[in-house]
């Protein structure tokens, strides 16, 4: 990401002058020094004598710096043809061609595609005239170059009148003044901005972060009657991760975001209290299930969530009190509900009730006879986050106004907060359908951590995996706990060999210099009976092997089958891929253990002995013996 | 289903056996002892277990590998030997431990043959499975079956003893037959579900050679067998040169026959103990058939020619089920067995013992 200009003299012309390489004189120096009103010049500029220094594009920066910033980044050309962005006005950018001596040349250009220059007649004084108009939204719609249907529902959100009602939702719509932070002309210019700018049908709606802008996809809307609301990123993101669904419905969604920014300082407060009341009444022991128990979700020291559990004996549902998740540059869309919802419903699968979860309002009685006492409150509407997360997911909740979620939608929450691979999803209700095994069971081992996708994708290519998912065969049956253990040692080294080729170190060189989160792309294919996994990422050195060398990209891993696992099966298993360019064959076996290999294939040191992975495995087992009946 | 898996039993040499192996097993059987604790002692006991017995079993895979140690190579059924919840659930024999049966993965008169030399010589032996010989097609290993979706209506009714309810349980047959619905022994009568379990084996039913067997409890049983040839009850008579043992079906269940019977079939502590019905069916199937085969080898020391077992009835379905399966596997492979059921049927206020529909095909 290119730094902002780093000014050290306050004046925006001296500025001006050093980015742009040519002298400002005359009569456009001072005008551009004390520009007319709505000229950017005298936008609101942050604090002055704070350097802007290694600052990036940030929805509340509504200064020349910062337009000229993002003009040079979307139109290089215009450094050479020394255009000075200074208004804003009906979709297009007005600007200075200052290329020639003398008077200089007003010209516009659309803001959305910075295309054509059109260049214009007007001077520095008619150029101020407009700038204190007010054009209507088809102005700007036309200007920009965008279509927008005349039912819209956005247009509501986008419209110049005084609707106070919709102006309180914080939406962007047409102002007079077009470097507000609320300006849809400066929402338009800076998404378009944006490293990854997006097409033409996308247009902001709200801000969601600092860098990031809730947008409506009209072309969604134009074919199949439903407006997807994305999330766009102005900073640099994964490309995978940008534009992902923030929500189904521009009413519904405003709605929402509305009254959940409207209620989160009273929620806070709520929460604060709750944790005084709970944290005295225990005294500092842990709360058991059936009391209230508060729940913060944070990332890299960043609150994503804050909520309260309970659990009902009586009728075996989840009370949840208050729910509060946001939005933050650093994660991916919606990613604070999932993690929170993914923590309730793990809780709840744990707890061994039915499912159900109920949204409540924490009642907290005053005075002295109340004794800090959390009361439950009375149910109230599903929260606004929460709903729109399962609308983009296209997951219905009936009873969403009584505050209820049943148990067939949970499992539809969990499932999507489980966030796993389409293909791994396909293999869960594969499983479930033959083995009798509810999917909650394998959407909470996942996120428990008891076996990681790529681990639970392996055993369910197994015979053993009902067993297993259960938590394993019971003490004495051990001619099962054979084939329980073998399916899980594969599972494990695959899952192992995954994660180290994620490192990345783990192409590099043996220094050790991990960088935290920082992970490869790696993808993994499992074959159908769970013999080979082939791994593709970037190209690097082989891991867990005697000699290091490289490889290009593709490493294919054979798992130990056990102690009598043979030559010629290996050779087979491994003949589709011993030819195939770039890649690497590979057995994973456990330190220690013996191995006869067949030509072209390397040997992959699992790094711990066969009893370290029994041990792993038995730890694993018990985590899993969670709600078993009987 | 999963159904054959093939494994290999290495006979490790007695040297070797007692330096390595022994003090494992023991340590190994100690900690199986301990799993009967309460939790969370249980837990800590099964997971040492299962790590000394890991290491039993790696020794002897190096065993097998560095020093060539003899391994006989045999396959068995894992849905029985899990079922069965065999009483040496152990994956090793320690040539000092006594064994009351061989472990249903010491297979095949072969092999139990080559493990009986081995133990008598002082060597032990070690379960390898192969877990590449087990596919994922079926249910998996160490898992009960998935609960099937019963209709217990028809279960529950059967406990009348109407004619109304006769007619319903031969509605059940004929819907058993049909392939549409599983045979469901549960709330049948024991009289009446031996009766109809010969209907059965004497049927074709549609398209397969047995009907599939599910208990109240979600539990699915091996199939029972069908399109058994059985002799004409009318006139037959017991053949000549055969000899008949009175038996009570369970031990312990009806003390009133202990005075007309020589023995059990089954035992009652063996067969009835708390586990899932079809697992109990597994059991009883297995006991039955062991009983009877030890049996007809008795009666062909002293001389006779077959057996004809007059078994006294008690009421326990999967018990039932379990014998007559087990009959039905012998007299197919030509084994001279017959079962002449008799029941106790009270007529006028007195008890008498009523027999039944002859089990014989010669």
């Amino acid at each position: 990401m290119t730094a902002l200009p780093t000014p050290d003299s306050p004046g925006d012309v001296e500025l001006l002058e050093r980015l742009l390489r040519v002298p400002i004189v005359g009569p456009v120096r001072s005008w551009l020094a004390q520009p007319p009103v709505g000229i950017f010049g005298n936008a609101a500029r942050g604090t002055p004598g704070v350097p802007r220094r290694r600052r990036r594009v940030h929805l509340a920066d509504v200064s020349l710096p910062a337009a000229v910033y993002l003009l040079r980044r979307r139109r290089p050309a215009s450094i050479t043809s020394a255009l000075v962005p200074v208004l804003l006005r009906a979709g297009r950018l007005w600007c200075l061609d200052l290329t020639e001596p003398g008077e200089p040349h007003v010209v516009h250009l659309p803001i959305t595609s910075l295309g054509d220059i059109v260049r214009t007649n007007m001077t520095l004084t008619s150029l101020a005239g407009l700038a204190t108009q007010r054009p209507t939204l088809d102005d700007v719609l036309a200007g920009a170059g965008i279509t927008c249907p005349i039912d819209h529902p956005a247009r509501a959100y986008w419209q110049p009148d005084d609707n106070v009602g919709l102006r309180a939702t914080g939406a962007y719509h047409v102002r007079r003044w077009t470097h507000d932070t609320r300006s849809l002309d400066w929402a338009l210019f800076t998404l378009h901005g944006a490293t990854i700018p997006p097409p033409s049908c996308v247009i902001p709606l709200v801000p969601v972060d600092e860098t990031s802008i809730a947008c409506v996809d009209l072309a969604s809307g134009m074919h199949n009657g439903e407006d997807r609301i994305l999330r766009w990123h102005l900073d640099d993101v994964p490309e995978h991760l940008q534009g992902r669904i923030l929500d189904r419905g521009v009413q519904a969604f405003m709605a929402g975001w509305s009254a959940e920014r409207d209620d989160r300082p009273g929620g806070l407060d709520r929460f604060a209290r709750v944790v005084d009341a709970v944290g005295s009444s225990r005294g500092g022991d842990l709360a058991r299930p059936t009391e209230p128990r508060p729940v913060r979700l944070a990332s890299q020291n960043v609150l994503l969530g804050l909520t309260c559990l309970r659990y009902d004996e009586l009728t075996e549902h989840t009370d949840v009190f208050e729910w509060l998740t946001c939005e933050v540059p650093h994660l991916a869309t919606l990613e604070g509900t999932r993690g929170l919802l993914a923590q309730v419903l793990c809780d709840t699968f744990r707890n061994g009730g039915t499912m159900e979860l109920r949204f409540r309002r924490v009642d907290m009685p005053e005075g002295p006879e109340a004794g800090g006492r959390v009361v439950r409150g009375p149910i109230c509407a599903i929260p606004p986050a929460v709903a729109r997360f399962a609308r983009a997911h296209s997951i219905e909740l009936a009873e969403a106004r009584r505050g209820r979620v049943t148990p067939a939608e949970s499992r539809e929450l969990f499932r999507a907060s489980a966030a796993l691979q389409v293909g791994l999803l396909a293999q869960i209700n594969e499983c479930c359908s033959q083995y009798g095994i509810a999917p909650e069971r394998l959407y909470y081992l996942t996120l428990e951590g008891a076996w990681s996708p790529v681990e639970l994708s392996h055993l369910l290519t197994s015979a053993a995996a009902a067993g297993v998912l259960n938590g394993g065969s019971t003490a004495l049956e051990r001619v099962a706990r054979q084939l329980e253990l073998a399916a899980c040692r594969r599972a494990v080294m695959v899952g192992a060999l995954y994660h180290r080729l994620q490192l990345p170190t783990a192409f590099a060189s043996e220094r050790l210099d991990v960088v935290e989160d920082e992970r490869l792309p790696v993808a993994w294919h499992m074959a159908d009976d769970g013999s080979s996994v082939a791994f593709d990422g970037p190209d690097g050195t082989v891991p867990w092997c005697a000699t290091p060398f490289e490889h290009g990209g593709r490493i294919v891993g054979l798992p130990w089958s056990g102690s009598l696992s043979r030559l010629d099966v290996l050779a087979e298993l491994a003949a589709p891929w011993i030819d195939e360019p770039e890649t690497i064959v590979g057995v994973i076996a456990p330190r220690g253990v013996r191995l006869r290999l067949p030509h072209g294939v390397v040997r992959l040191v699992y790094p711990g002995s066969t009893e370290q992975l029994d041990r792993e495995i038995d730890r694993r087992l018990v985590r899993a013996r969670v709600r078993l009946v009987g | 289903m999963v159904r054959a898996v093939s494994a290999v039993c290495v006979l490790v040499p007695a040297d070797r056996w007692v330096r390595l192996f022994r003090p494992l097993a023991s340590a190994a059987m100690s900690a199986a002892r301990a799993c009967e604790l309460e939790p969370p002692g249980a837990t800590i006991a099964a997971g040492r277990y299962h790590l000394l017995a890991s290491r039993i079993e790696l020794l002897a895979a190096d065993a097998l590998v560095d020093e060539g140690a003899t391994a006989i190579r045999v396959t068995f059924d894992l849905e029985d030997e899990r079922r069965a919840s065999s009483p040496w659930p152990h994956t090793w024999i320690d040539p000092q431990t006594a064994i009351d049966h061989w472990p249903s993965w010491v297979a095949g008169r072969e092999a139990q043959q080559a493990a009986y030399d081995a133990l008598r010589d002082g060597c032990g032996v070690v379960l390898l499975v192969d877990p590449e010989s087990v596919s994922a097609a079926g249910p998996g290993v160490g898992t009960p079956p998935p609960a099937a979706a019963l209709d217990l209506e028809i279960s529950k009714e059967f406990g009348g003893r109407s004619a109304a309810f006769a007619a319903k349980v031969d509605d059940h047959l004929g819907r058993v037959l049909a392939g549409s619905e599983p045979l469901r022994p549960n709330g049948i009568r024991n009289d009446v579900l031996a009766d109809g379990l010969r209907f059965l084996a004497t049927s074709r039913p549609v398209g397969r050679r047995d009907v599939p067997v599910a208990y109240a409890d979600g539990s699915v049983a091996e199939p029972f067998p069908c399109g058994i040839a059985l002799v004409d009850p009318i006139g037959w008579q017991l053949p000549d040169g055969w000899v008949e043992v009175d038996l009570t079906l369970l031990s312990q269940r009806h003390v009133d026959h202990d005075v007309q019977v020589v023995g059990a079939l089954l035992s009652n502590q063996r067969v009835s103990s708390v586990r899932p019905l079809a697992a109990a069916d597994a059991r009883a199937t297995a006991e039955a058939t062991r009983f009877m085969t030890d049996l007809l080898a008795h009666a062909e020391q002293s001389g006779h020619d077959g057996v004809t077992i007059v078994l006294h009835h008690s009421g326990f379905q999967p018990a039932v089920v379990g014998a007559y399966r087990a009959l039905v596997g012998l007299i197919d492979d030509g084994a001279p067995l017959a079962i002449l059921p008799s029941h106790l049927a009270r007529v006028n206020g007195d008890e008498t013992n009523e027999r039944r529909l002859p089990w014989a095909t010669q």
